[in-house]
């Protein structure tokens, strides 16, 4: 029994109206929690994708009904109508067949399941009957018995049936021709209506109506929906590319699907996001593309947390600030620092092929990330960082081991102060005078260590001593001679070549660069003549390899003349540029040297011995130690064999696993930047010394890597390289694999980037640098562009795409190996490279392989023409016919024709070309080569009707075949008894 | 707002933790005992703070550090630490342990003057002569308590969600890595300790010595009421390990203790590349090289003989000539096994904070080492 109120020490309705209030609290905060799980962003995307898809269906509807033919449709109508009223005659006819067709399938009905009943007894009796046997029991008599009655009553029923199927063919037949004529009629009518009702039923699905709308809505009601709902997550599990969980690799789960609904629908390509279709479905995403969506996801390329199904959560980066701020007002955007691969932004992408792609000298499709991997071949990062992959490229800089025959001390210290100074476009990147060395006694410092740099090469390069110039060139032959023979395929002399303004825009990044990319694989010659001496000059360019052993630059054969012509040329590129402007020669500073000095030997010995040992040492002595110090510390050996330093290993940071350092790693000091990865990959590369600003430390302890000056556009393509470059262990199944044919082509790719084959020949569609400088030779003639660019192409090296069908491999082993002139009125010249074997092989085995023939033997079937077929070949031959000998050389015999028409020597063609290739060729010849002089004889359009009538019947193939088979005679000594008899 | 800026740099100046500690061990002996103990000047100065168990002023005070907790939050180091959703109930334990803390001295201040004046103390008073049913009076408001709490917990859950970090990685430990907040007590003493003392053997002593509690206490007086003078040194020594030791460890561990274990002011920001110079020597080193001018004797027991003499001596000698001196009445009401147990946990709670002065004053690492089988003092 309750006592009264006033016996307790509360208010018991106080206490009861406090109890209703905070359950019904407890009640809505209940429901608040249910709505706060259920509503999620992805759900809100999907039904929106839904709304989009049912517009979209709608509009298709629309657009298909509008090219129903809708007179054809009234005629159909009209004939449907008819034949139904002729079928509401026979009324009472049609009601009996179809009455009959009911009752046998009623009957049939009954008797197939009598008989289904009784054939399951039977096979159980049967079963029980064979154990019985087998146990010799007493029952076996009756369980057989039992079986013979109830197989007599099977087969009763089976032939029934029978029957029964017999005559509801009858019946359906009758029933089928009274109705023929109706039916054809509505059947013409759903043909025409296929494509909207298919429509119509995808509209269904999508967005039903009725009751199926109101069974969805409650399967994705909340609460509910942990049954069937329809709105769920979408996602790929992909096993074979796992995610490393620090040590644990676990599959990837990408859900990115989950909103981004239609990325591998075709459909979608104006879609507003995340709804749109994948840019390029043809490669990726799309289930016939190289990257299905469901093998490879989307994360293992755009990185990002696959599982997350919420905007910030999956980590999507916005690409600038633009971006930032409108992300930031969409979805809220901030970054999560709680993910170490954040997804890249979208002009970042091309990162992500690196780490599956490997061993390529380019990704297909991925321009940017090929520009910076030629970019990090061309300044070498890989000199003084090691990266997996680059290991053993060859130095990017010359070796200085002979430096002194080749330039002065005051060249080399006005060079080294800042090599862009004396030519604005070198790789050579600036050491001195960075920001992070401009106090007073730094100044002073650096002064000192540069000549003590320049003391310590001269001090230890080999004295090699060049004989005097055997005689005086002729300047204006040799300048003819370099912009002909092919030193412009690989070098430019720029200040002839760009107005000066255009060169100051183009360093101050301005201006597109005038010059191809491929001309700058050798330096710029403007001012060469102020710093290499004429003699080793002259001995350079008649052998690279006796002064360099490694050398890339070729030995183009020149002879004694052309050699001296060309260093009296080129000895009158000097230094142009305004005294003032020039970076002047460095002042001695023997109180910094010492001081520097000093620091250095007090970090091993105390002060007093260092000082001691200081005060033995000649000035000169001091000089190359502090040069050897410097070069030590800047590690200039990394770029250049210097003595001393041949096996000191290079002094940057191993860049192999770049891209999956996570940004607190990087020590950002004060620079004003966002703190990622590729902000400070960017602000490295542009300033690499700027992170040193603010911060207190002595010279030895500060920031070494000099700064390239690189544009935005480069380090942006660098940065995406360094990005690429991760931990990450794709495993071998998802990996692209070179099959042996890709690997022979990309070990060519490789000795044509190594080579600069680009600089003159056109090769997988880049290339043909050397046709720049042609195209100028001609305009300085007075010709326009038009004229001068093709008279260029006449006289330009050729396009070597398709020379693996060219020609025979042996003879290409033997032109690369020792070239000899094919086209020997041209002044250009295949250059020796003194490829090894190895590497002429890989070329051969290169151009072979992208012509899928066979490499390194091949036999050719020779049929030489005889008799009739030999006069035809002669007639053809013939000036009234194609009139070969107009271009073609025939051994020593020259061309009828002027010189820039005319061709390769065919008594050479049975040792050099393929005589599949000569038929082709004949046959179309701007098929294998456009542009090409050699005259088209045969219409592609109308082989047969533009062949000549009156040789060999007119018959196109057989006047080409004969003729490969003359061009194989030619030349040849005992031509008739030669090749395989027929 | 220079004035502003140069108060949070006076904060910052005094969260650095000797001066923070110092401040903190006063400021509890001078709030708790006002005017009670050290010189009679002293007395004179903390009398007044006996003000603050005066409701109207407890409740300014509290108003006051609430109003200056609220306006530090407009410092964005201040409220980026503050409002993590990890650290929010510590920001709200600190309130909460000062608020029953406050009210339960209150409470026994309170009792103690009507005991004093002949009244009836506060919970006779409350009730009367009744009896306090356990329903509805009890159940019924523990009831709608739960309720209340659980919308409330429900409510803080859905706005303030679960701060996950990135997936755990061992090679690679998040900066600065911290303890669950309970413990972070603990992690403060391995700053001080070596593990297996800050880790096993005073985590150990302290749920003996909670459970030891009992048995120890034979003050018959305050049970089932407030009460301040009957057991004003219990009171005093409970709350300064739970407190002081305790609490106030937690709340520097979590609001101070920054990147690389480093201490950080509150108004400070989290520099990950903050150095401080921490060079600590062994109190071997301290006394036979830099003292005596020797190298270390070799053998262990030699090279460590003050350290051990020094611990030997602080746990036996003071018990002992105490029970003679300044508490021997105590040791007559307890006895030698309960005394000796108090003393022993008393001795083990103080050596904490002296090891802490040890290190703020001398960068003392370990009074005993013996890395030769792990043993460190």
């Amino acid at each position: 029994m309750p006592k009264t109120t006033d016996e307790y020490l509360r208010r018991i309705g106080g206490l009861n109206v406090l109890f209703a209030a905070s359950s019904v609290g407890l009640l809505l905060i209940t429901g608040l929690m249910v709505y706060d799980d259920y509503n999620r962003s992805w759900k809100d995307y999907q039904k929106r994708f839904i709304r989009l898809e049912a517009e979209k269906t709608r509009a298709q509807i629309k657009s298909a009904e509008e090219t129903v033919d809708q007179k054809g449709m009234a005629a159909l109508q009209e004939e449907l109508k008819e034949a139904r009223a002729a079928l509401d005659q026979r009324g009472r006819e049609l009601e009996t067949a179809r009455k009959r067709l009911r009752d046998i399938e009623t009957a049939n009905y009954r008797d197939d399941l009598s008989f289904r009943t009784i054939k399951s007894t039977f096979d159980a009796r049967k079963f029980d009957y064979e154990e019985a046997r087998h146990d010799k029991a007493s029952s076996t008599a009756a369980y057989e018995k039992e079986m013979d009655d109830l197989e007599k009553r099977l087969e009763v029923l089976r032939v029934t049936l029978l029957e029964h199927a017999k005559d509801k063919t009858a019946a359906e037949t009758s029933l089928r021709d009274l109705t023929s004529q109706r039916d054809a009629a509505q059947k013409k009518i759903d043909d025409l209506n296929a494509g909207v009702d298919r429509l119509q039923k995808k509209l269904q699905k999508v967005a039903p109506r009725g009751f199926m709308r109101v069974a969805i809505d409650l399967l994705n009601a909340p609460v509910l929906d942990f049954v069937a709902p329809t709105l769920r997550i979408q996602q790929v599990v992909l096993d074979q590319n796992p995610i490393d969980i620090h040590f644990t690799r676990i599959p990837r789960a990408d859900r990115c699907q989950t909103c981004h609904l239609a990325v591998d629908k075709a459909g979608y390509e104006d879609a507003e996001e995340p709804f749109r279709t994948h840019p390029h479905l043809d490669l990726f995403a799309g289930g016939s593309s190289a990257h299905p969506v469901d093998r490879f996801g989307c994360t293992p390329c755009h990185r990002g947390r696959d599982r997350a199904v919420e905007f910030n959560y999956a980590t999507h980066m916005p690409d600038g600030t633009a971006q930032r701020e409108d992300w930031g007002k969409k979805y809220g955007w901030e970054r999560d620092h709680y993910w170490e691969q954040p997804m890249l932004a979208r002009s970042r992408i091309e990162a992500g092929c690196l780490k599956c792609h490997q061993n390529v000298v380019s990704v297909p499709k991925a321009p940017r990330l090929n520009r910076g991997l030629e970019l990090l071949d061309r300044v070498g990062c890989y000199s003084c960082h090691k990266i997996e992959g680059w290991n053993d490229r060859p130095k990017v800089g010359p070796r200085l081991n002979r430096i002194i025959a080749k330039a002065t001390p005051e060249w080399m210290s006005r060079w080294i102060r800042n090599p862009k100074a004396f030519r604005p476009s070198t790789r050579m990147p600036r050491i001195f005078g960075l920001p992070n060395n401009q106090a007073p006694d730094d100044v002073d410092r650096e002064e000192a260590e540069i000549l003590g740099v320049v003391a310590y090469l001269t001090d230890k390069a080999e004295a090699l001593a060049y004989p005097r110039l055997p005689g005086k060139g002729n300047a204006a032959r040799g300048e003819k001679l370099v912009k002909s023979v092919g030193c412009m395929g690989c070098h430019a002399i720029e200040k002839d070549e760009a107005a000066p303004g255009v060169l100051q825009a183009r360093n101050r990044r301005e201006v597109a660069d005038p010059v191809a990319w491929e001309r700058r694989f050798g330096p710029d010659l403007s001012r060469i003549g102020s710093k290499a001496k004429p003699e080793w000059i002259y001995q350079w360019i008649r052998n690279p390899r006796a002064y360099n052993p490694d050398t890339r630059m070729p030995d183009l054969r020149l002879t004694p003349e052309e050699a001296l012509d060309i260093t009296a040329y080129l000895m009158t590129l000097t230094d142009d540029s305004p005294v003032a402007e020039r970076a002047s020669a460095p002042r001695p500073h023997p109180e910094a040297r010492d001081r520097t000095l000093l620091a250095y030997l007090s970090q091993r010995e105390p002060p007093d011995d260092a000082k001691a040992s200081l005060a033995k040492m000649s000035d000169r002595e001091k000089d190359v130690l502090l040069g050897e110090k410097t070069i030590g510390r800047y590690g200039c050996f990394g770029c250049h064999l210097i003595p001393g330093f041949e096996k000191t290993p290079p002094i940057g940071v191993d860049l192999s696993e770049e891209g999956s350092k996570p940004a607190d790693l990087l020590l950002f000091g004060y620079a004003p930047i966002e703190h990622t990865s590729p902000a400070w990959f960017f602000q490295k590369l542009k300033l690499p010394r700027s992170f040193d600003e603010g911060h207190v430390a002595e010279f030895y302890d500060r920031l070494r890597m000099p700064q390239f000056e690189f544009t935005d556009e480069e380090a942006g393509a660098l940065t995406l390289v360094l990005q690429g470059l991760t931990k990450e262990k794709v495993p071998l199944e998802s990996i692209r694999r070179l099959s042996a044919r890709d690997q022979a082509i990309e070990a060519g790719r490789r000795i044509v980037r190594d080579y600069n084959c680009h600089g003159c020949h056109i090769l997988e569609g880049a290339g043909g640098a050397i046709r720049q400088s042609l195209v100028r030779n001609f305009m300085a003639e007075g010709r326009t562009e038009d004229e001068a660019t093709s008279m260029a192409a006449s006289i330009a090296p050729p396009i070597i795409d398709g020379e693996g069908a060219k020609v025979q491999p042996e003879w290409l082993f033997g032109f690369l190996k020792a070239p000899s002139p094919i086209r020997p009125w041209l002044a250009v010249r295949m250059p020796t490279f003194h490829f090894s074997d190895a590497q002429a092989s890989t070329l051969v085995h290169h151009f072979a392989a992208r012509e899928n023939t066979v490499f390194p033997f091949q036999t050719f079937d020779q049929v030489p023409p005889r008799g009739a077929a030999l006069q035809a070949a002669v007639k053809m031959f013939s000036p009234d016919y194609f009139n070969c000998w107009n271009c073609h050389q025939q051994g020593a015999r020259k061309p009828q024709g002027p010189p820039e028409g005319w061709a390769p020597d065919l008594t050479l063609a049975h040792e050099r070309l393929n005589p599949d290739w000569i038929a082709h060729w004949i046959a179309n010849p701007q098929k294998l080569m456009p542009g090409t002089k050699m005259p088209t004889y045969y219409d592609p359009e109308d082989m047969k009707g533009s062949a000549p009538p009156d040789v060999l019947g007119g018959d196109p193939k057989r006047q080409i075949d004969l003729l490969r088979d003359y061009v194989f005679t030619l030349g040849q000594k005992r031509a008739a008894n030669m090749g395989t008899q027929p | 707002m220079p004035a502003v800026e140069s108060l949070k740099h006076i904060v910052n100046w005094l969260s650095e933790p000797s001066r923070f500690f110092l401040v903190t061990v006063l400021a509890f002996f001078a709030v708790t005992l006002p005017g009670e103990i050290g010189p009679p000047w002293l007395r004179r100065i903390t009398r007044p703070l006996a003000a603050v168990y005066r409701p109207a002023i407890g409740a300014a005070v509290f108003a006051v550090v609430g109003l200056l907790f609220i306006a530090s939050c407009f410092d964005a180091n201040f409220s980026l630490i503050v409002t993590k959703p990890d650290n929010v109930p510590i920001a709200g334990m600190i309130f909460l342990v000062a608020f029953f803390v406050w009210f339960s001295l209150e409470q026994g201040r309170e009792n103690d003057r009507r005991m004093g004046a002949g009244e009836p103390i506060v919970e006779k008073a409350e009730s009367g002569d009744h009896k306090v049913m356990v329903w509805p009076d009890l159940v019924y408001t523990e009831f709608l308590c739960m309720i209340l709490w659980t919308i409330f917990l429900i409510v803080w859950s859905i706005y303030l969600k679960a701060p996950i970090e990135e997936p755990a990685n061992p090679a690679k430990t998040p900066n600065p890595s911290k303890a669950p907040w309970y413990f972070l007590g603990l992690q403060e003493m391995l700053v001080y300790y070596d593990p297996w003392i800050a880790g096993v053997l005073l985590p150990g002593l302290i749920i003996v010595g909670l459970c030891a509690i009992p048995f120890i206490d034979v003050n018959p007086k305050g049970n089932g009421y407030y009460c301040f003078k009957d057991r004003k040194w219990e009171i005093i020594i409970f709350l300064f390990g739970f407190v002081v030791l305790w609490v106030w460890l937690i709340i520097i561990g979590t609001f101070l203790r920054g990147p690389n274990q480093n201490f950080f002011g509150p108004f400070e920001r989290w520099d990950a590349h903050k150095l401080v110079p921490l060079i600590n020597v062994d109190l071997s080193q301290l006394i036979w090289v830099k003292g005596l001018g020797v190298a270390l004797p070799s053998n262990p027991l030699v090279r460590e003989g003050f350290g051990l003499v020094l611990v030997a001596v602080y746990f036996l000698v003071p018990p002992f000539v105490l029970a003679r001196k300044r508490l021997k009445g105590i040791y007559e009401k307890l006895g030698p096994t309960r005394y000796h147990i108090m003393m022993f946990l008393l001795l083990t709670m103080v050596s904490l904070p002296i090891k802490m002065l040890l290190r703020w004053t001398l960068n003392l690492h370990y009074l005993v080492t013996i890395p030769e089988i792990l043993f460190n003092i």
